[in-house]
């Protein structure tokens, strides 16, 4: 899976959001707000493809966590991102 | 072609002495505007009712120069074609439009081609055109923002009708500008059916966005709920990403420089009370 092209993750008032951007997505119209360890896997796997597991490592690379909780947090992001449209599978 | 002096009515209150000009548009009568069209793929066509904007792409979306933008009141056929210059550089813009047209189709080709080029080319200054009922209480501006039909206007009128020293600075489209650290709101030539083109400018010290409801309710709204809540009302092409970083700055900087509010509210005198009773710090 990947992310789709034209969503653009920015900082504003110190949080990181990602929103629609581009002509691609136009009717998109709400605003993704990520915590800094979602914010960190979608800088770790935008423009790429990427699976389940790639999260989870990035996750462990990072945040030195066991891999159950690294596939459990990383699931349940991705189950996020699917629900609001901004995966491309 | 000569330009008709009712088509520029609105424009008049803005003349200056000594203009600097961003861009300039040239306005030509084109036989053929489907043809013109034909190489190019629609993208889609913006708004639910008029005017609309036509999307259209040569190749890539990547690239200003592959965008191309219509206009029409009926929301069948293009009626005028905007081409701007090869990656913005340099303001000489052309819209073309169908050579048999009446007189509003024709001032709604050239209104909106006009009002999408001043979003454009002041983007980089910190400006965004938004769309917003805007009225001026002890020489403060309040934006409304809402949905069509939400209404702004009505919203607008209460306060002018029940709060003192309070007048019309715009019904539609003003602009908003963030210069030495403060966010300033000024009329347009764009005002939505409201004849009110106004050149003044008042710093802006309120931004509501209105729902409907049965009872009325103000909150502030801080960080990022209130740039979620302006940045909707703020236009955007969304087609060139320095652009949207430029625009996405410009919102951040005002609303972390003025009050944001969302305000649940019946159309009735109670609801611009409450409304200026929260937000106006005389």
């Amino acid at each position: 899976m990947k992310l789709k092209t034209g969503f653009v993750l920015r900082e504003v008032c110190n949080q990181k959001i990602v929103a629609a951007e581009g002509l691609e997505n136009i009717n998109f119209n709400k605003l993704l707000s990520l915590n800094e360890s979602a914010a960190y896997l979608w800088e770790s796997v935008e423009g790429k493809e990427f699976t389940l597991e790639d999260l989870a490592q990035a996750l462990i690379d990072r945040y030195e966590i066991d891999r159950d909780l690294a596939m459990k947090d990383s699931a349940s992001l991705l189950e996020s991102w699917r629900s609001v449209g901004v995966l491309e599978e | 072609m000569r330009c008709p002096e009712w088509l520029l009515s609105s424009y008049a209150p803005f003349e200056a002495e000594h203009p600097e000009p961003v861009f300039s548009l040239d306005v030509a009568p084109e036989d053929d505007i489907q043809s013109l069209l034909a190489p190019h793929t629609l993208i889609t066509r913006c708004n639910e009712e008029p005017p609309y904007l036509w999307l259209y792409a040569n190749q890539t979306l990547l690239e200003v120069d592959d965008v191309i933008f219509g206009f029409s009141l009926n929301g069948e056929e293009c009626m005028s074609v905007l081409e701007l210059p090869a990656g913005l550089k340099g303001g000489n813009c052309r819209l073309r439009v169908r050579r048999r047209i009446v007189k509003h189709e024709l001032e709604c080709c050239v209104n909106n081609a006009l009002m999408l080029l001043y979003t454009v080319y002041t983007t980089r200054r910190q400006t965004l055109t938004i769309h917003s009922s805007v009225t001026v209480c002890e020489g403060k501006g309040y934006a409304f923002l809402g949905k069509s039909g939400t209404g702004k206007s009505t919203h607008s009128s209460l306060w002018l009708k029940y709060i003192p020293d309070t007048w019309l600075l715009n019904d539609d489209n003003p602009i908003v500008r963030f210069e030495d650290g403060q966010p300033y709101i000024y009329g347009s030539p764009w005002s939505g059916k409201t004849p009110c083109y106004k050149n003044e400018k008042v710093p802006l010290a309120g931004i509501v966005r209105l729902a409907q409801a049965p009872h009325n309710a103000i909150s502030e709204l801080k960080g990022l709920s209130a740039y979620a809540a302006f940045l909707p009302s703020c236009s955007s092409l969304k087609w060139k990403r320095d652009l949207e970083d430029c625009l996405c700055k410009t919102v951040e900087s005002v609303v972390s420089n003025t009050g944001v509010y969302h305000l649940d509210c019946l159309p009735d005198e109670a609801a611009a009370r409450l409304c200026h009773s929260k937000i106006h710090k005389a």
